[in-house]
């Protein structure tokens, strides 16, 4: 099954798609407190989609799907996939700069990535770094 | 998000309730701290214990507002991070940089 969000790149349209996978991952049977490591982990990729993939232009959209399956009564659930587009030039998700070494520690930005990265199960960029895919194992926390 | 703030023993205390996240959360929480330090107060509490969800931009925030505190002779401790926030800021390794405390009275006493 899947769940569909096209929004315009706006940081207020963000909230709504992070509420409703939240909200989804506890119908699903989530491992209490996964969800909120689920949607932490959506709200940086979608603000990442809408202020340097969209460059906050509201006239451009962010693309979201989130795909799932309802486990059997009983069964552990299954995993959520999130794939998140943008019409961006893309970039390269190797030259982000770590934000735990060095003075970047104390930085101001910078740890978006890091935390997608560390809240999800499997992460990996296509199309030039304008299309996340992510997954989560919703029995367990990370 | 909520903010309150007030002053307790020559320390100010913030309680920041709901979400610190990109926005107007963002952008509320740092006015706040901007403005208390601009006027001189700059030995600050914040307690986290009714905030369920900080992201990257709430951290820099906290990150900026923690190195201009440094800056103005004082410093920012925190009270008792929610567990969601408390892994969050060790995720990214900036936990350890700040004073955690139980309870605000206490960290406001640590203030001597």
């Amino acid at each position: 099954m899947e769940l569909q969000f096209d929004f315009k790149a706006d940081i207020e349209a963000i909230a709504p798609v992070v509420q409703r996978v939240s909200e989804l991952a506890l119908e699903l049977g989530c491992e209490p407190g996964r969800e909120l490591q689920l949607s932490l982990a959506l709200q940086e990729a979608l603000a990442n989609a809408v202020i340097h993939g969209s460059n906050n232009d509201a006239a451009r959209t962010v693309e979201c799907r989130v795909s799932y399956a309802e486990a059997a009564p009983g069964s552990k659930p299954h995993d959520i996939l999130i794939v998140i587009r943008d019409s961006g030039p893309g970039f390269d998700p190797a030259a982000v700069p770590s934000p735990k070494t060095g003075e970047n520690i104390h930085a101001d930005h910078g740890r978006g990535l890091y935390l997608i990265r560390e809240l999800m199960d499997e992460v990996s960029f296509a199309r030039n770094g304008t299309e996340l895919r992510m997954r989560a194992v919703l029995s367990k926390l990370r | 998000m909520d903010i309150s703030v007030r002053k307790q023993s020559g320390v100010q205390v913030i309680k920041l309730r709901g979400e610190l996240k990109l926005g107007e959360p963002v952008n509320q929480f740092r006015e706040t701290l901007e403005e208390l330090i601009r006027a001189g107060d700059s030995r600050i509490v914040i307690s986290l214990d009714e905030l369920h969800f900080m992201d990257s931009s709430g951290i820099g925030a906290l990150m900026r507002s923690f190195a201009s505190a440094k800056q103005h002779g004082g410093t920012i401790k925190l009270v008792n991070p929610t567990k969601l926030v408390m892994q969050t800021l060790k995720l990214v390794s900036v936990l350890n940089l700040f004073e955690v405390f139980t309870d605000s009275a206490s960290a406001v006493s640590s203030f001597g």
